[in-house]
């Protein structure tokens, strides 16, 4: 009879699954700030599309906490959800959505790049 | 594609009657406020109360699929904004959520620039194109 041994490294296996969970998110990450300075977006005023940024600080503000099994990504400025989904301001003027997050795990999507980055 | 947004348009005018506002038209004659078009409603509409604006465009998202078939997932954006004093009632939203199911809501608190309102994207049934 055949001689047949199976080693089963899962801790490591686990390990590469966390590193490539990792490194998507730092992918994500630089989509969300190449998203946010995208000249694509609808604006109502001329000129339009054109990017989001205006003073930065929307784009300055983005905050990461990436751990090994979990990943925040927060925009703590006042006026970062108003941007993300439109409004309508009190001058009774809409301004369209511009969901940089949604178009950047659209690009980007995270499942792909962790199977990519384990298929190397 | 507009019938669908028709169909929540006329929805939403039944389930919210009882707290909907009103637009004030240039004749001075009182109508429902909800808005349905491709373009949003115009800066120097009057209103008062609760207004409803439904997108008459759906976004699309098309995935390819086996045999050069494809599924086109379907979705519209529905906003209440509020111009009146009162919070918009958790009542209301929870009529919108059992209305539409397949639906998802964020919140935007009034603040110094904008009025309270909430954002629904309502999720229709896919188009399968062969």
């Amino acid at each position: 009879m055949a001689d047949y041994s199976l080693e089963w490294r899962g801790l490591e296996i686990a390990d590469q699954i966390q590193d490539a969970w990792v490194d998507s998110m730092l992918i994500l990450s630089r989509e969300f700030t190449q998203q946010i300075s995208d000249p694509k977006w609808r604006w109502p005023n001329n000129p339009s599309p054109r990017d989001i940024v205006d003073t930065g600080q929307l784009r300055s503000s983005q905050q990461d906490d990436i751990q090994r099994d979990q990943a925040t990504f927060s925009w703590p400025v006042e006026y970062a959800p108003y941007v993300h989904e439109g409004y309508v301001g009190i001058d009774g003027k809409t301004y369209p959505a511009r969901p940089w997050t949604r178009e950047a795990i659209k690009a980007k999507p995270p499942s792909e790049i962790m199977q990519r980055i384990l298929d190397l | 594609m507009s019938e669908a947004s028709r169909y929540v348009r006329d929805t939403l005018e039944v389930l919210l009657s009882e707290v909907l506002g009103r637009y004030t038209l240039p004749t001075g004659q009182l109508a429902p406020a909800i808005w349905h078009g491709v373009k949003p409603p115009s800066d120097d509409r009057t209103v008062t109360g609760l207004e409803v604006i439904v997108t008459q465009t759906p976004d699309l998202e098309v995935t390819p699929m086996f045999f050069r078939q494809a599924a086109v997932d379907r979705s519209y954006q529905v906003r209440l904004v509020n111009h009146g004093d009162a919070q918009i009632s958790e009542e209301t939203i929870a009529k919108i959520v059992h209305a539409f199911i397949d639906c998802s809501v964020s919140s935007l608190p009034a603040s110094s620039f904008a009025p309270e309102q909430y954002v629904f994207t309502l999720n229709a049934q896919p188009i399968l194109v062969r």
